[in-house]
């Protein structure tokens, strides 16, 4: 029975580390650029089909396939930024709509170019590793693990290089941040990029868990922006934490309730929470 | 060294600054004053390239500067000190000063100019690690200014660095200033509403109200006149 619990939990904690990695990449777009990027799951679906499209389609090895799919991404990310945000960047219902219409474009073009039918990604480390009350796959432990390290890196980033803490000063006060000499525009163009390619990576790292299709990106761009709603807007280990609480409640309403709820309960706590604390978990007042 | 000429700037279609020229020599001290909505930070932040004129022009060393970007600016050797402060506040007082040497390179004079700072606010150097929200607002204007510094400026221009602040905390910014003013080589722009605190250290001021400058002269001179005296000074 408790045996049970926990080994749900651990499957909620491994599935939750990966949504916190594509949550990660909103919080920090919205933080820096006060954007709300409506195509960062496009930036996931194209990060799943290019590890599709070079490990399987062009057989290379995993590890290069991820990588690669995460510097393209980035580069998509900075080049659709620069021609498409920036211009109306201050206009937010704009930039919300032109992402909205973004994300559909991305999709349609995955579509012809890869089919619209399922496609899937074998698993590159099969067997499993036995917990307490049953067993998990390696190769949920290893992705999980990656996003970890991801996250690290994420967070040694912004604490302690020079286009961390631009970023975090751009967050702050974007004004006061360009009479201190930071190029804004650029770390804004960065922030983006990096931001498409930690969507990019969750993507790689939950393909050989989960199916590719075209639309898959609108499931995990929902649970991101609760995510980030949830977690307090802008806050990273607020962003870390809630998704990892997600994965959990999934988990367990999937086993406990039914499996149909599995998608509802999450944001059913969701609403709960910023009725009683509106700036989320780890918010800041204001 | 600075010259503002002929600059008007609009919120929208609110005019904010009318037609104002003034101008900043190498090595001065000068003070603009006037009340609330003057327009005085708003002509700060024209100067900085924040806000762009709606016409008018300004030269920084003969050179053009209001079609540059804030960060162009900078690299000029611009710092600005903003109107109530404006730090990140959720980053360490360290970082914050770290950030005022944004754009430098030159490590050994960074490390002198952090144990200038540290040696003008010791409070500063006892709370480095703490976050600039949690400081008081006298310390965060000390931090601002600290910052503003970090840059080693050529010309450094201070908005209202007493807003907000005690009495006894706002002579303790205005003994810094006098220091900096005395013992480092840059030129200051200064706007002020306190007119009894900054007139007697100005080489010139400008008194500036509803967008417009109303008068200028040496901080002497300002200071002796009825006008002034009256609605600035309360004599």
């Amino acid at each position: 029975m408790i045996e049970t619990l926990l080994s749900l939990t651990i499957n909620g904690v491994l599935i939750g580390g990966l949504y916190a990695l594509a949550a990660l990449g909103l919080t920090i777009v919205l933080g820096v650029m006060r954007v709300i990027n409506v195509s960062h799951g496009a930036f996931y679906t194209l990060g799943a089909y290019f590890t599709f499209l070079f490990s399987i389609m062009l057989g290379m090895n995993y590890i290069t396939s991820f990588l690669l799919s995460a510097l393209i991404v980035f580069a998509i990310g900075v080049v659709y930024e620069r021609i498409l945000i920036k211009p109306i960047r201050k206009e937010e219902l704009n930039v919300l709509i032109l992402t909205f219409a973004g994300a559909f474009v991305i999709e349609e073009i995955v579509k012809f170019t890869f089919g619209p039918r399922y496609r899937n990604i074998p698993p590159y480390l099969s067997g499993t590793v036995d917990i307490p009350g049953g067993s998990v796959d390696i190769q949920r432990v290893l992705s999980f693990a990656i996003a970890i390290g991801i996250v690290a890196m994420l967070f040694i980033i912004l604490k302690f290089t020079k286009i961390g803490k631009a970023m975090r000063m751009v967050a702050e006060d974007e004004e006061v941040a360009g009479t201190l000499g930071i190029n804004v525009d650029r770390v804004q163009m960065f922030s983006f990029g990096f931001g498409a390619m930690l969507a990019a990576s969750a993507a790689a790292l939950l393909s050989p868990i989960y199916l590719l299709y075209p639309s898959m990106g609108w499931d995990p761009l929902l649970k991101a922006f609760a995510i980030v709603i949830f977690g307090g807007m802008g806050s990273i280990p607020g962003t870390v934490f809630t998704g990892i609480i997600f994965g959990v409640a999934e988990v367990l309403t999937g086993y406990y309730i039914s499996p149909t709820w599995k998608t509802v309960v999450p944001f059913l706590l969701l609403i709960l929470i910023i009725s009683i604390k509106p700036t989320g978990l780890f918010g800041e007042e204001e | 060294m600075l010259q503002v000429k002929e600059v008007t700037v609009h919120y929208g279609k609110a005019l904010a600054v009318d037609r104002v020229s003034l101008e900043v020599n190498e090595g001065e001290f000068v003070a603009v004053i006037g009340p609330n909505g003057a327009g005085k930070t708003t002509l700060f932040k024209t100067i900085s390239s924040v806000k762009r004129p709606t016409s008018g022009e300004i030269l920084f060393e003969e050179r053009r500067i209001n079609d540059l970007p804030p960060h162009e600016v900078a690299k000029l050797g611009i710092a600005h000190c903003p109107e109530r402060r404006r730090l990140a506040y959720r980053m360490t007082v360290m970082e914050n000063l770290e950030l005022g040497a944004y754009l430098r390179k030159d490590k050994n004079a960074m490390e002198e100019d952090l144990k200038y700072v540290f040696d003008l606010f010791p409070v500063l150097k006892e709370r480095k690690n703490q976050k600039a929200g949690t400081l008081s607002g006298g310390e965060q204007q000390m931090l601002a200014i600290g910052r503003a510094m970090m840059a080693n400026p050529r010309l450094l221009m201070m908005d209202e660095p007493s807003v907000g602040l005690a009495p006894l905390m706002k002579e303790r910014i205005f003994e810094a200033i006098k220091e900096i003013k005395k013992e480092r080589n840059v030129t200051i722009l200064i706007s002020e509403q306190d007119a009894s605190l900054v007139l007697p250290m100005s080489d010139r001021a400008y008194v500036m109200e509803t967008g417009r400058i109303k008068m200028e002269g040496s901080g002497r001179e300002l200071m002796d006149n009825d006008y002034v005296k009256i609605t600035y000074l309360g004599l």
